[in-house]
């Protein structure tokens, strides 16, 4: 039994080992889902923390590389390289479009098209209700009454 | 994990960045700029460090972020946005580093690196003399070394940018930080060496 677990401590230590082999002393790169378990192993074990201080001793060196700043105009250069919309590859909804309205921009139709729908509904509101009494041959039947009316009052001097 | 959770199985990212893409491919500039603002500066440094000449890392960043926009219609979130990025710069360095050999003969035989360095240390450029030990490692050591500590990403991220397992990429690794020992405290025993000497 002691043999055993002598065993699997001596395994558990060589992957903990090769973790700090390949990812340095600092557990933030230590893979997620062996981190806590390596933590507990640098907690207890004084050969992990030796292997640790092992492998600090580079990491110090790496992490004195500087940072890299890309020059100010960089940006620029690969901003100027972006399609402009027109260039932009049409959605195949932009295609069909495209394909019924060959003669230039597109919203002009669609501007027309709204623009009608909207003068429909507008007058559709404003507009009273139609009944019987204002059919077409009534409306004309009245106009001529009045017209008669007039005509009345035309004749009819002073 | 629920199978059913997402579609396509995608792994998580920040959804900013697939939204952007989208924007992009859509014509928007300002989604663009946000981009770039965000992922520059981290490409150019993985281009530095893997070809140690800034004008070529600004090339390759430039080539990166234009495949990007060639690509944002048909781009899919299989992985972070950043991992592509880095993905698509390394193929970009390596072709440069190719080219190199070409013209140089064996870019990556080791030359002797002390009477450089030491004229390094004595300017106090540390980080100088990692960028030229980096450089001396073979491209996927390297790689792998940058991508782990420099660019921050996952053991799995790293992987998928190399296009290896992780077993394969704690290898590069550990071979690599190996190299990496032997030269950098090469340059040490050189630099206590002279001290007593002077």
């Amino acid at each position: 039994m002691k043999r055993e677990r002598a065993q699997t401590k001596q395994v558990k230590l060589d992957r903990f080992a090769e973790l700090v082999e390949a990812y340095g002393a600092n557990p933030k790169r230590w893979p997620e889902d062996e981190r806590d378990a390596a933590l507990m192993w640098l907690e207890s074990s004084e050969d992990a923390r030796r292997l640790v201080e092992e492998a600090n001793h580079l990491d110090r060196w790496l992490e004195s590389a500087g940072s890299i700043t890309p020059s100010p105009a960089l940006k620029g250069r690969i901003m100027a390289q972006m399609p402009r919309v027109s260039e932009v590859p049409l959605s195949p909804w932009m295609r069909w479009v495209e394909r019924i309205w060959p003669f230039g921009p597109t919203w002009q139709p669609v501007a027309a098209l709204v623009a009608a729908a909207m003068l429909g509904v507008t007058f559709g509101v404003v507009m009273p209700e139609s009944d019987e009494s204002s059919s077409g041959e009534m409306v004309v039947a009245e106009v001529l009454l009045d017209m008669g009316d007039l005509a009345d009052d035309w004749n009819e001097g002073p | 994990m629920d199978p059913h959770s997402h579609e396509k199985n995608y792994p998580t990212q920040a959804p900013e960045d697939v939204e952007l893409v989208r924007r992009v491919a859509a014509g928007d500039r300002i989604a663009g700029e946000v981009l770039v603002e965000r992922h520059l500066r981290l490409i150019v440094g993985f281009a530095f460090r893997l070809l140690g000449d800034m004008a070529e890392a600004e090339d390759v960043a430039q080539e990166t972020f234009l495949r990007l926009w060639k690509h944002a219609d048909r781009w899919e979130p299989r992985a972070k946005l950043s991992t592509w990025l880095h993905h698509v710069a390394r193929n970009l360095c390596i072709d440069r580093l190719r080219l190199r050999r070409g013209r140089e003969g064996e870019v990556m035989e080791l030359p002797d690196l002390r009477p450089g360095v030491v004229t390094l240390l004595e300017s106090r450029q540390r980080d100088d003399a990692v960028q030229r030990a980096l450089l001396q490692l073979a491209e996927r050591q390297r790689s792998a070394i940058v991508l782990v500590y420099y660019q921050g990403l996952s053991n799995r991220e790293a992987a998928q940018v190399l296009g290896v397992e992780v077993d394969a990429l704690e290898s590069l690794l550990a071979r690599g930080r190996r190299t990496l020992r032997k030269l950098l405290m090469g340059v040490e025993g050189e630099t206590a060496k002279r001290e007593i000497v002077s």
